[in-house]
């Protein structure tokens, strides 16, 4: 092997040599263009090992050649500090590009695709815990999470489920304000009823130290299985979860944790505000399909905070979960690879949950990853931790470097008006170096992005996600890195609907960097046609303000929020079941499940004279045993082949979460072909059209919602049915027994 | 003992300082020169020397640094002058034309002497030379070197466009202009050696005096001398003749020997056995001297030298050296030189284009490339109202090289403003860099010369604007020409080197020495040099210089790689020189870039006759001609590098380079048809501003207009490396490889490629395996 790797050493190295030469114009062109030819034949071949590796390499070539030409060819001269301070922000926002750029590259060198591993002899079975962590979450979000975890494939003598109930607290039962106190025991109550009526253990602690990490660890206290299970409170669990999971932990006694996506069933701002949810892929599918694939590797795969199986025995190592960031997540994993300790990443989804609706709850919850992943690059510091190995290091410090992305976008949106505005020239370059260094250097990093990630990422998404961001995560970034230990969790606000459409509380700062942007498109476009020499720069400049423009007004259509009142989301099934209607029987196919109803296609004829507020009852069957609930028609969609009648639960009690449990979460499989037929590439020119379509039209949108030109139907919708639950009885202090039922609280959730 | 004092005359005048000053391209243009006009510079030239006790001290520089062009330009002049001549001083002598197209009104040439105003003069000679004595006092003059500084601020007659600044010029003749001592320097004084005149061509003729049947022993005994006189006069126009009698022109007649050796001519005994042992000096009037270096051996007059050099000569050295110091940058060491350590300073500018040049003098090893740039640190001012279009060009070598609009409404101020200018640009020895302004107003189309206004500057290019020089990439490369034309290179690294004539004949001989002193003043030491009958042998280790004249073999060898080669054309401004259109077809030439350079000529000047082509064939035009243009960049090529068409009829003389580096082998040739052509071809080979145009690996001198045209070579050889630094090293790669990219991009494909392979079977063994 020595006789090998030594010649390519060595090779490498002369190599780097030879890219750090200062090279004339036509030998830099001649060899990006080379080197791009060969990079997009080697794409052609995805699934051969060594020609991806050589595809980064190559498209390492231009980024390091790119890199050397920026450093010593174009930064403005020191002396000119007008020009040389922004020049140098911006010189240090692309050099952390291209560092991330290596760190990705080393991250998905080889991503790994798990096999299901056999699962041991029952008798051989680890006990399992299932921690299911609330802090305010509807009875019926919980409901049916428990339902799902109450129905894993397992031995029940050796799984035992958990909700571990922040919201119910010892300390919140006695707050000194009697309506928290109030609220907090009603809560209690309801979910240990819920509990009761499921088979799951109700367990609230005293305090709410340490948030979520400092729940777990409370849980983790009161149970004893060899394995604990984390799910969140709306990420509700397949049948097969776990065993597609235990096996893993029989083969690697030092395995501390196997994680598995996280799959939503419903869109987030952008997806809903854009109308891409269902046909484009999701924001977190290029971390899941393929970063964490990439971290398995180098057995860098991190705790995301739910639908992970945790081995005790590691935690007990660090007593438990970490909770010095707000991201204990991925702090206790890295506590745990520290150890010694392996991870294992199994790319199936295995569960479904709920991502935030409005903008200002995703904003919210990007804030705290955002402040979580800085807080351990700054206190935990992962690439300067003993015990970890280098790619671990590599991979963890690019993990938690990746939130520092909203510094570069926003550099990147605003350096353009240096220029336009105050003619700064913070980047010193021709438009033949530009073309020979520049141009194809992006050119390499969009072929790269398409190559890499084009099935789970259409082309400027990327740039959309992070400029929207990046303006809310500006000052928490600032803040965190002042003062790391400053900020404090807080939870995400989920399952939220709205009434009409409008625009977001956030909306004026991206209306104001739209139209700064637009205004200087305007003007440089002006300088460039009056002024009698326009530089060459300028055009480029134009150029660059046009996508940063681009991306502003696409952001204007996600900061416009359209209204969603839909307050559970579907899961498209195949489940076979039966209705009764008058005492006849109609074989059915359920179409699809939510926690408020069922879409019903009638495969064997449609019953006669059946219509909305018609009443019925489903029968769904398993291993024989039928589950039966009451159902009422609402709408009847016959657009298609055959129509499919929607109907909603008349009743919900916990035996209808059972029966929904068990027709949403049977099959794995629902949930793959869901992530499979909207993960395809466009092509980056097909996206770079479609983005400027949506750019034109959602920045109309935008405007019209700013005017208030909404027009909308102002038609009610129906409510759920009631949860039933039956309580034991007062438990928490001072409780009479009569209060009124539990009045409907916004959900928020740890995720 | 011969060659040890020979040696020893090269060691002590090794830190002889000859001048580089910078050579404009151009000479006065034929057809200006009337027969009014010679009449006039004959007779001028004979009252110059007609004037009793009175001397005519030319000016050491020659016709083509003597030439002021567009709206403000200025030049330096320097002469000698002994104490005596100071104490009575004297006139300042300038004789000129100038450009029809200069205004008579307000055109002016103000004269200052040692920094000190003396007067202005009008220009308005278009017909002919006019001269004009100009009596300054003794407190102005200064013994040793002395400046004349000449400023001409000229406008065009009725043409106020910004090309129309380009056909203003004004040239002083280097022949009847200088200074007019009241007396004479004494014989004994060194300083009567600079009042050597210059013939009517504009030369200065050393004319070496002996017997036609003794003048290889003569040749000999005469290299060190005249090299050592050369470096004394500092002009770099001198010219060496071998002759039995003097012939009355101005110049030096050099005699040398002892009167008793049966080689002398019975005037040369006699002159030497009236002088006295050593070097002595005799006027002989008219511009004409007589240098005589009486010794009875070859020793002994190599010890007289010596012995003159050191000890009445130094101070001429000496004073040479310090004002060489101030007139053009040696890029050697890197580092920062601002103007004003050239003599440039600060003056506002009310012209359409301002012009300032600076000589930059790159070593001999310099290996241009794109590794690096000089960096032109730009601190100026532009006024308000210009009108669009103002921008500021630097030139080097007459080729564009960057422009930067200076286009302000309300004026800019540009303070340490990098402007870069490429090292592929320059080439060994001395470089012109023109920084030029074009400054037009919008009232400028009107041309109301009435309205003119000189008190309204335009612009202002401040003192403290500084040159960059960077480290440079050493390595001394064979063939180059141009090293070899601006540092004597490599003549200039060997103790010793051969001269091979194919005959010896006062005519080869002569070309031989002229060409031997234009080395030692590049070289700026004389060189030690061993002359030898015939050719250098196959396996010669050495540095030979060749010249030939009638040999067919070398003339046709030339045409051959002249028709190979790339061609570079060495005209006043390639820019715009038309590079197609006045060239010739070679008969029998299958060089496909020729034929092609054929057909688009043809296609031009056809271009009028033909309908309006379709819109498709404008794009494939366009395309074209944009493939032409990116095909040329990439071989780093301009328009005007086309190569001409030359008909070997066509071509006078030749001169190129051919050897080994690495074997420390080079042979430098200079040939011609004949002894006629050899005399014409050497004397435009060396002509000044020809001189410091050469490069590449050969060069020709056509018939037609004696202008030289050069050729860069197929390959380069190497000398070993002096300096084996990292950085050289790096820096010398980083050229190499740039004009050589293909062999960069296959290095890279190979060294990266291979390290990519070894990833590809690596990674997946390494963190969790994915390969069984």
């Amino acid at each position: 092997m020595m006789c090998v790797s030594m010649p390519a050493i060595i090779a490498g190295v002369i190599g780097l040599f030879l890219l750090w030469l200062p090279m004339s114009l036509q030998a830099q062109l001649v060899l990006s263009l080379t080197i791009l030819g060969l990079m997009l034949l080697f794409m052609t071949r995805p699934n051969s090992t060594t020609l991806r590796q050589l595809t980064f390499v190559f498209a390492g070539i231009i980024a390091l050649r790119y890199a050397y030409w920026r450093t010593t060819e174009t930064l403005p001269e020191f002396s000119e500090p007008i020009n040389f301070i922004p020049g140098l922000i911006l010189y240090v926002a692309e050099m952390y590009c291209l560092i991330m750029l290596a760190v990705n590259f080393f991250i998905v060198a080889d991503p790994l695709k798990r096999e299901r591993p056999d699962m041991p002899d029952e008798a051989n079975l680890p006990t399992v815990d299932v921690f299911v962590p609330s802090y305010n979450e509807a009875p019926d979000l919980l409901a049916l999470t428990l339902a799902a975890a109450k129905a894993l494939d397992y031995p029940k003598d050796k799984l035992a489920i958990y909700l571990l109930d922040d919201g119910g607290t010892d300390a919140k039962c006695g707050h000194s304000d009697p309506r928290v106190a109030h609220a907090a025991r009603r809560r209690r109550l309801e979910l240990q009823s819920l509990c009761q009526a499921l088979g799951v253990r109700y367990h609230a602690r005293a305090k709410n130290d340490h948030a979520k990490a400092g729940n777990l660890n409370a849980g983790l206290k009161v149970s004893s299985g060899e394995l604990v299970v984390v799910f969140d409170a709306d990420h509700a669990p397949v049948r097969e979860f776990l065993k597609e999971t235990v096996g893993f932990f029989a083969q690697d006694e030092r395995l501390f944790l196997v994680q598995t996506p996280h799959f939503f069933l419903n869109p987030d701002p952008l997806e809903k505000n854009l109308n891409t949810f269902g046909s484009m892929p999701s924001e977190n599918e290029m971390f899941y399909s393929i970063v964490q694939r990439g971290l398995d590797k180098w057995n860098a795969s991190f705790f995301c905070g739910s639908a992970a199986v945790l081995r005790r025995k590691a935690l007990e190592e660090t007593d438990g979960f970490s909770g010095q960031s707000i991201t204990e997540d991925c702090e206790s994993a890295l506590a745990l690879h520290c150890r010694g300790w392996h991870s294992v990443y199994v790319d199936k989804p295995l569960i479904a949950g709920l991502q935030p609706e409005t903008l200002v709850s995703f904003i919210g919850q990007r804030v705290r990853w955002a402040q979580g992943m800085l807080q351990i690059l700054t206190l935990n510091r992962p690439f300067l931790q003993r015990g970890l190995t280098m790619a671990q290091r590599i991979c963890y410090a690019g993990t938690n470097l990746f939130w520092l992305f909203p510094m570069t976008r926003l550099t990147f949106m605003f350096a353009p008006l240096l220029y336009i505005f105050f003619s700064l020239q913070i980047f010193q370059a021709n438009i033949v170096e530009f073309v020979c260094y520049t141009l194809t250097y992006l050119v390499s990093s969009f072929a790269m992005q398409s190559y890499l990630f084009g099935r789970v990422r259409w082309p400027w998404i990327s740039e959309l996600y992070e400029y929207v961001q990046s303006v809310m995560l500006f000052g928490a970034i600032i803040s965190v890195v002042r003062n790391p230990r400053k900020p404090t969790f807080n939870v995400t606000a989920k399952g939220q609907t709205l009434d009409t459409s409008k625009l977001s509380p956030l909306a004026g700062s991206y209306f104001a960097i739209f139209l700064l942007l637009l205004g200087a498109t305007g003007y440089a476009v002006w300088r460039y046609l009056t002024e009698p020499m326009p530089s060459e720069l300028l055009l480029i400049v134009i150029g660059w303000n046009l996508i940063n423009t681009g991306l502003a007004g696409a952001a204007l259509g996600v900061v416009a929020e359209r209204r969603e009142r839909r307050r559970n989301q579907r899961l498209s099934v195949q489940r076979h079941a039966l209705v009764h209607i008058d005492q006849k029987q109609h074989a059915v196919i359920v179409r699809d499940v939510s926690s408020g109803g069922v879409g019903i296609e009638f495969f064997e004829g449609v019953p006669q004279g059946i219509k909305p507020y018609d009443t019925a009852t489903l029968e769904v069957r398993r291993q024989g045993k039928a589950m039966k609930t009451k159902i009422v028609c609402r709408v009847i969609r016959d657009d298609q082949t055959h129509p499919i009648f929607g109907f909603a639960f008349s009743e919900r009690t916990p035996e209808t979460f059972v029966m929904i449990a068990e027709m949403m979460y049977a099959e794995q499989a629902r949930l793959q072909e869901r992530i499979t037929r909207r993960q395809k590439p466009i092509g980056f020119f097909v996206g770079t059209i479609q983005f400027a379509f949506w750019t034109l039209r959602q920045t109309l949108r935008a405007f019209g919602y700013a005017l208030g030109a909404v027009r909308e139907t102002t038609a009610p919708s129906h409510p759920d049915a009631e949860l039933d639950l039956r309580p034991f009885g007062p438990t928490g202090p001072g409780h009479t027994g009569d209060e009124p039922p539990p009045a409907s609280v916004k959900e928020v959730n740890y995720a | 003992m011969r060659n040890r004092a020979l040696l020893g005359a090269a060691l002590v005048c090794a830190s002889l300082q000859a001048s580089m000053a910078s050579a404009d391209t151009s000479l006065l243009p034929a057809d200006m020169v009337t027969e009014s006009a010679r009449e006039a510079m004959g007779t001028a030239a004979s009252a110059a020397t007609l004037q009793g006790p009175g001397q005519m001290i030319p000016f050491i520089e020659a016709a083509s640094e003597m030439r002021l062009t567009g709206e403000d330009d200025m030049r330096r002049l320097r002469f000698y002058l002994a104490p005596d001549q100071v104490a009575k001083a004297g006139a300042i002598r300038i004789a000129y034309t100038n450009a029809v197209s200069v205004l008579p009104d307000g055109a002016s040439l103000s004269v200052s002497l040692n920094d000190h105003a003396v007067t202005s003069l009008p220009i308005r000679s278009p017909q002919g030379i006019t001269t004009h004595d100009l009596k300054v006092e003794a407190a102005l003059l200064q013994p040793g070197w002395n400046t004349v500084t000449l400023r001409a601020r000229q406008h065009h007659r009725v043409d106020c466009s910004m090309d129309a600044v380009y056909e203003l010029w004004t040239q002083i003749d280097a022949v009847q202009s200088g200074f007019l001592a009241t007396a004479k320097a004494a014989t004994s004084d060194p300083a009567g050696l600079m009042a050597a005149g210059r013939t009517e061509a504009g030369v200065t003729e050393l004319r070496v005096i002996g017997s036609s049947a003794a003048i290889e022993a003569m040749a000999r005994q005469a290299m060190p001398v005249i090299q050592s006189l050369a470096l004394l006069l500092g002009r770099d126009d001198l010219k060496v003749v071998f002759a039995e009698s003097p012939n009355g022109n101005p110049g030096i007649d050099l005699y040398l020997g002892d009167p008793s050796s049966k080689m002398q001519t019975a005037e040369t005994r006699s002159v030497l056995g009236s002088a006295p042992s050593g070097l002595s000096m005799q006027d002989m009037g008219h511009g004409r001297l007589r240098v005589i270096l009486r010794g009875a051996s070859e020793q002994a007059v190599a010890a007289a030298l010596v012995q003159a050099i050191n000890g009445p000569f130094q101070p001429i050295l000496n004073g040479a050296q310090a004002l060489r110091q101030t007139s053009f940058i040696t890029a050697d060491e890197p580092g920062r030189t601002r103007l004003s350590d050239l003599g440039y300073t600060s003056e506002s500018f009310a012209g359409r284009l301002f012009r300032t040049s600076v000589d930059v003098v790159m070593p001999e090893d310099f290996y241009p490339g794109d590794y690096a740039s000089i960096a032109l640190r730009l601190s100026a001012a532009t006024a308000p109202k210009l009108a669009p279009g103002a921008q500021l060009l630097v030139r080097v070598n007459d080729r564009a090289v960057t422009s930067h609009a200076l286009y302000a409404p309300d004026g800019a101020t540009l303070r340490d403003k990098p402007v870069d200018l490429p090292l592929r640009a320059f080439h060994p020895g001395v470089n012109k860099v023109d920084i030029l302004a074009e400054l037009p107003r919008e009232d400028d189309k009107a041309c109301d010369l009435a309205a003119r206004n000189d008190e309204r500057p335009r612009f202002l290019l401040l003192a403290d604007t500084a040159f960059d020089i960077p480290a440079l990439a050493r390595a001394g490369r064979l063939p180059d020409l141009a090293a070899f034309a601006g540092r004597g290179y490599p003549f200039n690294q060997r103790d010793k080197i051969e001269i091979y004539v194919d005959r010896f004949s006062p005519v080869r001989l002569g070309a031989a020495a002229t060409i031997l002193t234009r080395l030692a003043l590049s070289a700026r030491h004389p060189l030690v040099a061993d002359l030898r009958l015939g050719q250098p042998a196959p396996d010669i280790q050495s540095t030979a210089l060749v010249i030939a004249a009638g040999n067919r073999q070398m003339a046709q060898l030339d045409g051959k790689s002249l028709r190979s080669a790339r061609f570079s054309v060495a005209g006043f401004d390639t820019m715009t020189t038309g590079s197609v259109a006045g060239s010739l077809s070679v008969p029998g030439s299958d060089a496909g870039a020729d034929m092609q350079a054929l057909l688009q000529a043809f296609q031009q000047r056809t271009a009028d006759e033909r309908s309006d082509p379709s819109v498709i064939a404008r794009i494939l035009k366009t395309l074209q001609a944009g493939s032409d243009t990116v095909g040329r960049w990439l071989q780093y090529r301009d328009v005007a590098d086309q190569p001409p068409h030359l008909r070997p009829a066509e071509v006078l003389a030749t001169i190129n380079q051919t050897g080994n580096g690495s074997r420390l082998t080079s042979i430098t040739t200079v040939t011609a048809a004949n002894e006629e052509d050899l005399k014409q071809g050497v004397d435009a080979l060396t002509e000044p501003a020809a001189w410091q145009k050469l490069r590449g690996g050969s060069a020709l001198v056509k018939r037609s207009d004696l202008s030289v045209v050069t050729a860069q070579p197929a390959a380069y050889s190497f000398y070993p490396l002096t300096d084996t630094s990292i950085g050289n090293l790096r820096r010398l790669t980083a050229a190499w490889l740039s004009d050589h990219f293909l062999v960069y991009v296959g290095l890279i494909l190979l060294l990266i490629g291979s390290f990519g392979l070894w990833l590809g079977y690596t990674v997946p063994r390494k963190g969790v395996r994915t390969v069984r």
